[in-house]
């Protein structure tokens, strides 16, 4: 019963922003999208001066060595400052079922709020390589988090490639026993256009997890990516799974020996799946 | 960052870098295009990166070469409402587009 109440209001949750979507959709429309062809790896495009854009998030992550369940939902504004900075608002929850054996947990909470700069370097189609920088606060009932990526990518013809070096530190648990968890990850896509408005390519990311600097896991993923355009309205969706990680390895006295290639459920899911939904306004 | 990740950024950046290289970017006008279109390089130069500004964002933008004079003209025309051009960007832009294009 309480999985089916955590997973109806994340549906619910989706829902209002697909309402909000679909109610925009009935307005006027202009051209000036800044569609996305990844759902992890991010490009170096950014909207034109004065355009506003809508975005709904859903990420889904499942499966780890207990039932596990969570989606993580955003509602993200986007607004052009200038042909070449953007910056957005995001709200965002999440909804997590998880459990072993006949109990389960079920929660569902306000994930905080966040900020997103974005300044385009250079063009990835007009110049010999696409740049950008990036920058995100969130501030969560329970953490801080601060993101920044450098954004490299290129297009050729039918063909776009994408790079993000992205570092993260996340600040757990604020008060007088804050914990650091910094984050280093490492986006790599490709796709590959079959009409100028449907794009299907690969998403390859290693995520790599530090807390006080010592290595927890280095997790790889690899998947498909499809995205589509259709008149002021875009959508994006990959499905990553988990081919393993780099894991410390322990001697029988408990001390770090070396690392090892695994699978790792304990602190990363099987599969990564996202979802995003955008409409120019 | 492990030592996979940074073979796998090593060889990304790698990869990216040569596709660069090889594939190209939009012209930059010269010298001799802005003496046969009697405009200033200055005003071409503007217009590659108004056109760049402007369109990028929403499609990757066409060389000059795929089309006319003519035919950019008439797409211009198509675009410049859909793209809220103020009148000064599509005046740059068409003069940079129609200076390089197909002849």
């Amino acid at each position: 019963m309480n999985i089916t109440k955590a997973l109806r209001r994340a549906l619910s949750t989706a829902c209002s922003g697909a309402a909000l979507l679909g109610a925009a959709l009935l307005g006027p429309a202009s051209a000036s999208a800044n569609e996305r062809h990844f759902t992890y790896t991010y490009e170096s495009a950014a909207l034109p001066e004065d355009a506003l854009e809508l975005e709904l998030w859903t990420t889904s992550r499942i499966g780890r060595e207990e039932r596990y369940i969570r989606f993580d939902n955003r509602l993200e504004l986007e607004i052009g400052l200038s042909d070449r900075l953007l910056t957005a608002f995001y709200v965002n929850t999440e909804a997590k079922v998880s459990g072993t054996g006949d109990e389960t947990e079920t929660e569902y909470a306000f994930a905080g709020v966040s900020s997103e700069w974005k300044y385009k370097l250079s063009d990835a189609s007009a110049d010999a390589l696409g740049s950008a920088l990036y920058g995100e606060v969130t501030f969560g009932p329970e953490e801080l988090e601060l993101e920044a990526k450098v954004i490299l990518d290129k297009r050729a013809g039918d063909v776009l490639l994408a790079l993000n070096a992205v570092g993260e530190l996340e600040v757990k648990d604020l008060g007088d026993a804050n914990e650091l968890e910094p984050i280093v990850e490492v986006d790599l896509a490709a796709t590959y256009f079959i009409t100028p408005a449907v794009s299907l390519g690969l998403e390859l990311r290693n995520h790599t997890a530090l807390p006080e600097g010592e290595l927890e896991h280095s997790a790889f993923y690899l998947g498909p990516t499809a995205a589509w355009r259709m008149g002021p309205a875009w959508g994006a969706l990959s499905v990553l799974g988990q081919i393993g990680a780099v894991l410390p390895k322990e001697n029988e006295a408990g001390d770090r020996e070396g690392v090892h290639f695994a699978r790792d459920l304990a602190h990363a899911e099987a599969v990564n799946a996202r979802f995003l939904l955008g409409l120019s306004l | 960052m492990s030592a996979p990740g940074r073979l796998a950024l090593g060889a990304a950046a790698l990869a990216l870098a040569a596709l660069g290289a090889c594939a190209g970017s939009l012209p930059s006008p010269t010298t001799a295009d802005a003496t046969r279109a009697g405009v200033s390089l200055e005003r071409l130069t503007a217009g590659r990166g108004r056109y760049v500004a402007k369109c990028s964002s929403c499609h990757a933008p066409f060389a000059p070469t795929e089309r006319t004079a003519d035919e950019w003209h008439r797409a211009l025309d198509d675009m410049a409402d859909e793209a809220h051009l103020a009148a000064s960007d599509r005046e740059l832009i068409g003069l940079y587009l129609r200076s390089l294009a197909r002849r």
